[in-house]
């Protein structure tokens, strides 16, 4: 390279170092506005340092392609040889360049093949530039395929951290030459580029009002943050010192919410149906007659039906729209960035279950987990399982098999557990003493009546003979299986004992393995969740009724109102949901794709608690102007399935199943994005509340953050 | 009572764990009987319109887990109740003595302002009767109870007449009731009951 001046390239050419093609930016969800661009980095001079390094992304459409430039990118990427070229403009769509100097830190988000492609998100130092997240769509790049075939053949696909090399792994590792890059302990996905001793040392959540990816301690692995700091500087200015008056802009911004939703529903009152009904003199008169209750039951439930069925259809016919409309409807402003665009995006794409060849694609050769925990509850999370693993699964989220185990180890585990099932049936069922004990006695009368009662419509259930007299003894196999293993946890937990509700945990359980050991221990491990919503005083189901008042205060204000001046706020009529976790109020399979998303525990092991509120969200409009009285809430929470008939049909005139009716997508997408709203607002909350200062979040709402289950364990027994 | 609002009458149904409380009030709802109706948790309710005469009375029927632990929720449920049904199961000693039990929770939260009612269900199964018909009636006595009753939910046995009986004595019917006790009940027309009903036998 000679060149009349040394410190500059002939003709004013800069010198790449590194390109790689078709790396996208995703500026929406439409699969058809993805953007394909390069990634470079170039050397400005030949003497300048690797701190005046430039990386920077240019859209092909703004490269010409008969352009030298074009050519030179294309080279550089095939064969990784540096190449002089003019620089790209840095004008266009997206397009972006910064020194390294200014780069602050790099967050890796891996791809989940055939899911998401894996990206990169970049943030500076001054916060406030809004730089796009990249993402590299591997399979169209032809030098990251011939890298990765090289490396197959050296059987070297997994990178120094054991995750699967990627575009953006590669991407780290060539940076690597000109850059420090440290990886930070509060998320491992960031690395901090050159940083000071300082930024090592002093890494807290809370540094600078620009909160980046890497500082945010509750930053979930490999999840979206846009590319830009979670709060920009818009945001904070919302927010002034005081947590009152945050407190307020939040009230304010539920309330616009609330004109969003008046909007929305005077969709329903612009329905030639429902306003044919409505202003129907009969119907007039109803209203106002003492049959009014009845009338306003029906109409609520009608109402809800609407909305039901056109919700269903927005999703079907226009996602784009649908997702528009729900986020406005739950009042995330997209231009404040309460939620990055790839979180509302994730929550969208929530309707995909793990099928039984992706869920082996997981483990290796050995039966060892070979992506991440993080990875795979974060994908259970978004679609549940389908129902040929669920059993398998379950295992793993509720604990009884690690996620570090092997397949050896597990069938070593599996013998372990045989051999102490055995051993604690044996402490009852081969000792005369124990079972003459009255607590005993009356422990086994109570398992008998309730196992007689439980999920009998099910064919594996069923009486053996139809005639039998069941009052005389119980044949069925099955429920005789079921009577033990609650007779054995009686002994096992002995303080708890068994609890009325307990069979409607255990029979899916049961259902799943139909093997007495796996299923008693698979019980015992969910009972570990759930014991404290059988404890003697209720105070397990009586704290997440707390819980629960609180969050519906904080998230939707002026549903609380309502329910308080209703004198409703109790949240009572959520005592069955809480206690089995919705496995009465939704039809087989639906409860058990619900219980896939919470054994996850991906957004806190609460989720359900959201789950119930994005149920009152829901029918947030319905509740406010249709019922006025406890009982009428009571009823309306009691018949949430039960409230369509059998003749429901589609717009095809298609039969409705109950599980397309409840519409556990809708509602889970809901849950998820008022959970990430939540973890917003405490956010923001926490960042205006000075050190030392009493926070105005209660501790059971913060612990809803928390992925620790609660465990509330009985003291001492209690008979009955 | 105005006649823009029909008034609303609360029964709450208490009793052990499976004496029938669910069943009977799904006898009279429905006029069927599955003896594997799920254990109730928490609380369920149904409303029926009840007719007699020219009034209209609205019924609320609250349905109660029985096991002890889920009875913190209910006080709530009985405070403005006007009826307390408390159920045992004639085949279970036990069902019957804790009846005491449950009549105080009742008379704590509502003093003598509920009618309570006692009901030996399941008399269908004479021979693991634990509990006399006259021990019943003594125990009704003992506490006060303005209807005893035994029943069978699985027959249809009585449940007509006991809701009869229940109607007698709200307010709407009251006068009625008074006039001519056991006459009354022929001008009561429940609009679920059939002309084949297996009732009588009153036992107060």
């Amino acid at each position: 390279m000679s060149s009349a001046d040394p410190s500059t390239y002939p003709g004013g050419q800069i010198n790449f170092l590194y390109v790689k093609s078709k790396v996208y930016i995703h500026p929406s969800t439409r699969k058809q506005d993805n953007l394909p661009g390069f990634l470079y980095v170039f050397k400005p001079h030949p003497t300048a340092t690797n701190n005046e390094l430039t990386l920077g992304w240019v859209a092909e459409c703004n490269v010409d392609k008969s352009s030298e430039l074009y050519r030179t990118l294309l080279h550089v990427d095939s064969t990784g040889n540096e190449k002089l070229a003019r620089r790209p403009a840095a004008y266009g769509s997206f397009s972006f360049a910064l020194r390294f100097m200014e780069l602050y830190s790099i967050q890796l988000r891996t791809p989940h093949p055939g899911w998401w492609a894996g990206s990169i998100v970049l943030n500076s130092k001054s916060g406030y530039d809004n730089l796009p997240v990249l993402f590299f769509h591997d399979d169209e790049s032809e030098s990251t395929k011939k890298e990765m075939n090289a490396r197959k053949k050296n059987f070297e696909i997994f990178g120094e951290d054991k995750e699967l090399f990627w575009g953006g792994s590669m991407f780290l590792s060539v940076l690597k030459k000109w850059a420090t890059l440290v990886r930070t302990t509060v998320d491992k996905s960031v690395y901090l580029v050159n940083p000071t001793q300082d930024d090592v040392n002093n890494f807290s959540p809370h540094r600078k009002n620009g909160l980046s990816a890497a500082e945010d301690e509750n930053a979930d692995k490999n999840k979206g943050k846009s590319g830009s700091n979670l709060f920009s500087e818009g945001v904070n200015k919302w927010f002034t010192e005081t947590k009152w008056t945050v407190l307020d802009k939040f009230a304010q911004l539920t309330k616009l919410t609330q004109d969003k939703l008046t909007e929305l529903n005077n969709t329903l009152s612009q329905d030639p149906y429902y306003n044919k009904l409505i202003s129907h003199p009969e119907v007039q008169k109803q209203l106002n007659s003492e049959y009014g209750d009845m009338a306003k039951e029906y109409l609520a439930h009608w109402a809800m039906k609407i909305r039901e069925q056109s919700n269903r259809s927005r999703r079907i016919e226009m996602s784009d729209k649908y997702r528009d409309l729900l986020v406005e409807e739950l009042g995330i402003n997209r231009g404040n960035k309460l939620i990055s665009e790839t979180e509302i995006l994730n929550a969208y794409e929530g309707s995909r279950e793990v099928t039984e060849q992706e869920w082996e694609r997981w483990f290796d050769s050995e039966g060892r987990l070979c992506i991440t925990v993080g990875e795979v509850e974060e994908r259970i999370f978004h679609g549940g399982v389908c129902k040929e693993i669920r059993g398998e699964v379950w295992l793993f989220l509720l604990g009884v098999y690690d996620w570090s185990t092997s397949a050896e180890d597990r069938t070593i585990i599996a013998q372990t557990l045989e051999s102490d099932y055995k051993l604690l049936k044996t402490q009852w069922q081969e000792n005369q003493t124990a079972q003459d004990d009255e607590y005993f006695k009356d422990q086994v009368f109570r398992i008998e009546k309730d196992i007689k009662r439980t999920d009998r419509n099910m064919e594996l259930y069923k009486r053996t003979t139809p005639d039998e007299d069941e009052e005389l003894a119980i044949t069925n196999p099955h429920l005789l299986k079921l009577k033990d293993i609650l007779l054995t946890f009686n002994q096992f937990n002995d303080k708890l004992g068994y609890v009325q509700g307990m069979t409607d945990l255990l029979s899916p359980l049961y259902y799943l393995y139909q093997d007495e050991t796996v299923t008693f221990w698979a019980f015992a491990k969910l009972m570990d969740r759930m014991e404290r919503n059988f404890l003697h005083d209720q105070s397990g189901i009586l704290d997440q009724i707390t819980t629960l008042n609180d969050l519906v205060q904080f998230m939707l204000p002026a549903l609380y109102g309502h329910l308080e001046s209703c004198d409703s706020n109790n949240f009572v009529f959520f005592f069955r949901m809480l206690l089995v976790l919705f496995k009465r109020e939704l039809p087989w399979g639906t409860f058990q794709k619900l219980w896939d998303i919470l054994f996850t525990n991906w957004c806190g092991s609460q989720f359900h608690l959201f789950v119930i509120l994005a149920i009152l969200q829901k029918n947030e409009w319905v509740l406010i102007n249709t019922l006025n009285e406890f009982d009428q809430f009571l009823k309306f929470f009691n018949e949430l399935t039960s409230g369509y008939s059998e003749e429901d049909v589609d717009e095809q005139g298609n039969p409705i199943s109950p599980e397309e009716k409840f519409d556990l997508v809708d509602l889970l997408t809901r849950a998820e994005l008022l959970f990430l709203k939540f973890k917003s607002m405490i956010n923001v909350i926490d960042l205006n509340t000075k050190p030392g200062e009493l926070s105005p979040i209660s501790d059971n709402l913060r612990q809803l953050l928390s992925k620790e289950i609660v465990i509330k364990r009985e003291t001492k027994r209690v008979i009955g | 009572m105005s006649k823009s609002n029909l008034s609303k009458y609360k029964i709450v149904f208490l009793g052990e764990q499976n004496v029938g409380k669910t069943s009977l009030i799904t006898r009279f709802m429905y006029d069927t009987f599955d003896s594997t109706y799920a254990a109730t948790i928490g609380i369920d309710f149904l409303s029926k319109t009840m007719y007699l005469d020219d009034k209209t009375v609205r019924l609320q029927l609250w349905d109660t887990a029985g096991q002890e632990r889920f009875r913190s929720l209910i006080p709530s449920y009985i405070r403005d109740s006007h009826v307390a049904v408390i159920v045992y199961d004639v085949s279970s000693k036990k069902s019957f003595e804790l009846l005491d039990k449950w009549i105080e929770d009742v008379k704590i939260e509502r003093g003598e302002n509920v009618i309570i009612c006692i009901v030996g269900n399941k008399n269908d199964l004479t021979d693991e009767r634990q509990v006399s018909l006259q021990d019943g009636e003594a125990k009704a006595k003992a506490h006060g109870a303005k209807i005893f009753l035994e029943t069978s939910s699985k027959l249809g046995y009585n449940v007509k007449s006991l809701f009869k009986k229940i109607a007698k004595t709200l307010p709407e019917f009251e006068a009625a009731g008074k006039s001519g006790e056991e006459g009354a009940s022929e001008m009561i027309d429940i609009n679920v009951e059939n002309t084949t009903t297996q009732d009588g036998q009153c036992q107060c």
